[in-house]
């Protein structure tokens, strides 16, 4: 799964809408403090991971999930 | 002699501390100066449009410096504020703008409504500051403030200046914080409580720091190590996502806060005792309220840390009474509704009087709420006479949700109720049991993509089980209760 589709997924975001590395919560509705932490729960659970206090603070966009996940080596489809 | 109003003591407070920061927002610093010259612009602006005693300022309330502006700008003309959620689905806004027919709405940008609009950025900033200021008196009507109603219909809570005058004060007295304190304000501003807290700090004259909601703790952590923040309001769902995003490190940085204000929605004991823990110098306070009669009972943890299932005692200057149907007193330990007299108290909503008359039981303002008192005098909530939902503090009533639900073409009826076990971050969340209609398949997934954009997010079922019929009474009334 990408974080494009787990994003759409925990948000319930309609399909027809595109994500981009740029996207954040200023661009789609559902991404307000509690998909926010959905979000995070959801990237946890999926890649079998804690992401600290440190790291969570660096995420305001998609493209800073990926940076955060390529520093934990973990590697998107 | 005191102030009559909110914005009487904004300006007086401006006056003695002109040079202080009023607001912190993003990376502005804003002096009271400033933020009385731009309140005086503001009106000028606003009376330049013809905006006059008794109108409606509708605006939509964005997160920023210009709500307090246009806010306070609206009182000092004597006019009537009237704050709009930014994420009201449009025929919502179109039903609160045709209830209260104001003469002018401010926009962030320009959009197609019937009304008589203006953006934010035309110039609201760039006329010259209102010279004549003559403040409004206490009876003046200072807000109207949109909630649900029972039926799904919006309804506005007038408020006057006492009352908000009142709210400011009581809630003051209570958590003792003063003109030297910083609080950070991370809820929105259009709703009750977000509302109360800019005003209080801003008759004191104290500084706020304004924040988007709780997705950036290190947002408050930064306020309280930079701006020396000695206060916070939220709501337990904020705290816990707080807690989720940071998890303990947010106990040395909130450590230094000399008060956090919670309220709107229940929390849960194990974090009461946590904070209670953890924060030994802290006032934490708790207020029970609703926009009608704002924070009309507190609690402080430390000191009713026996009580902590309590929703506490009548707040400074607030009559509280728990009553049978006929308006008499219920005894100690005995259930009844919770009713409510005091300064707070509102005048009722906006041309709906039949409503307006059922909200009151001789002078008292009925919650809906059920509840007892104990023999030390706190009081304890029970239940809710009507089947609403509190979704982090904001509450859904049923109808609304099923009244959408019904017109998506596969649905012939639902009901909607709260799933008692609810969700970690928002205490209860929402179930909807659908009745198809017939021949009709239909997924959950279609059904939540067609509540957005007609019903706010957080009205949005999580749930959904399909059903094949609704219980009813012999009158024909939901039973909802019967399905939870």
């Amino acid at each position: 799964m990408t974080i494009e589709e787990l994003i759409k997924e925990v948000l319930l975001i309609e399909e027809g809408i595109k994500l981009t590395d740029e996207t954040g919560p200023d661009d789609i509705d559902a991404w307000d403090s509690l998909g926010h932490v959905n979000i995070i729960t959801g990237i946890e659970d999926e890649f079998d991971i804690e992401i600290s206090p440190e790291e969570i603070g660096e995420i305001g966009t998609i493209g800073d999930i990926k940076k955060m996940l390529a520093k934990k080596d973990i590697t998107l489809e | 002699m005191q102030p009559e109003s909110i914005v009487e003591g904004f300006f007086r407070s401006s006056e003695s501390y002109p040079e202080k920061t009023a607001i912190i927002w993003k990376d502005e610093v804003i002096s009271y100066a400033k933020v009385s010259e731009n309140v005086r612009r503001v009106a000028f602006f606003l009376e330049n449009h013809g905006i006059t005693e008794g109108d409606r300022v509708a605006f939509y309330a964005e997160k920023s410096p210009l709500f307090a502006y246009v806010y306070l700008a609206a009182h000092l003309l004597k006019a009537v504020a009237v704050p709009l959620d930014v994420k009201l689905p449009e025929d919502r806004i179109q039903e609160v703008l045709h209830q209260t027919n104001p003469g002018i709405l401010l926009h962030p940008t320009e959009a197609n409504h019937s009304f008589r609009q203006v953006s934010f950025d035309t110039g609201l900033l760039k006329t010259s500051p209102l010279n004549d200021i003559n403040f409004p008196n206490k009876d003046d009507l200072a807000d109207i403030l949109f909630t649900t109603g029972t039926t799904g219909n919006s309804k506005g809570v007038q408020l006057t200046h006492q009352n908000i005058l009142a709210g400011a004060v009581n809630s003051n007295e209570f958590i003792g914080n003063d003109a030297s304190d910083t609080e950070i304000i991370p809820l929105p501003l259009h709703h009750a409580f977000g509302l109360r807290r800019l005003r209080t700090n801003m008759f004191l004259g104290a500084t706020v720091i304004l924040v988007d909601g709780f997705m950036f703790p290190k947002l408050f952590f930064d306020a309280i190590e930079q701006h020396n923040a000695s206060g916070i309001c939220m709501v337990p769902s904020g705290f816990a996502i707080v807690k989720k995003l940071m998890k303990d490190r947010y106990i040395p940085y909130f450590k230094k806060l000399k008060y956090i204000e919670f309220g709107s929605a229940p929390m849960d004991m194990d974090e009461k005792r946590e904070l209670i823990e953890h924060l030994p110098n802290t006032r934490i306070c708790m207020h029970f309220g609703l926009t009608e009669v704002a924070a009309n009972i507190f609690i402080e943890f430390h000191e009713a840390a026996g009580k902590l299932h309590a929703l506490g005692k009548p707040s400074p200057n607030v009559s509280i009474g728990i009553f049978d149907e006929n308006g008499k007193e219920k005894p100690i330990r005995e259930t009844g509704e919770i009713v409510v007299r005091g300064d707070i108290q509102t005048l009722g909503y906006w041309n709906k009087p039949e409503l307006t008359q059922q909200s009151f039981i001789n002078s008292w303002f009925k919650t809906g709420d059920l509840g007892f008192r104990d023999e030390e005098g706190y009081i304890f909530l029970s239940g809710r006479k009507d089947d609403v939902i509190n979704i982090g503090g904001k509450k859904v009533f049923p109808a609304e949700i099923e009244d959408i639900l019904n017109q998506h073409p596969a649905v012939k009826d639902s009901a909607c109720t709260s799933v008692s076990e609810g969700d970690k971050f928002t205490g209860e969340s929402i179930k909807a049991f659908v009745v198809l209609a017939r021949n009709r398949k239909v997924e959950p997934k279609e059904l939540i993509h067609f509540l957005r954009g007609r019903l706010e997010l957080y009205k949005i079922p999580q749930e959904f089980q399909f059903i094949g019929k609704i219980p009813t009474t012999a009158s024909g009334k939901k039973q909802r209760d019967k399905l939870k």
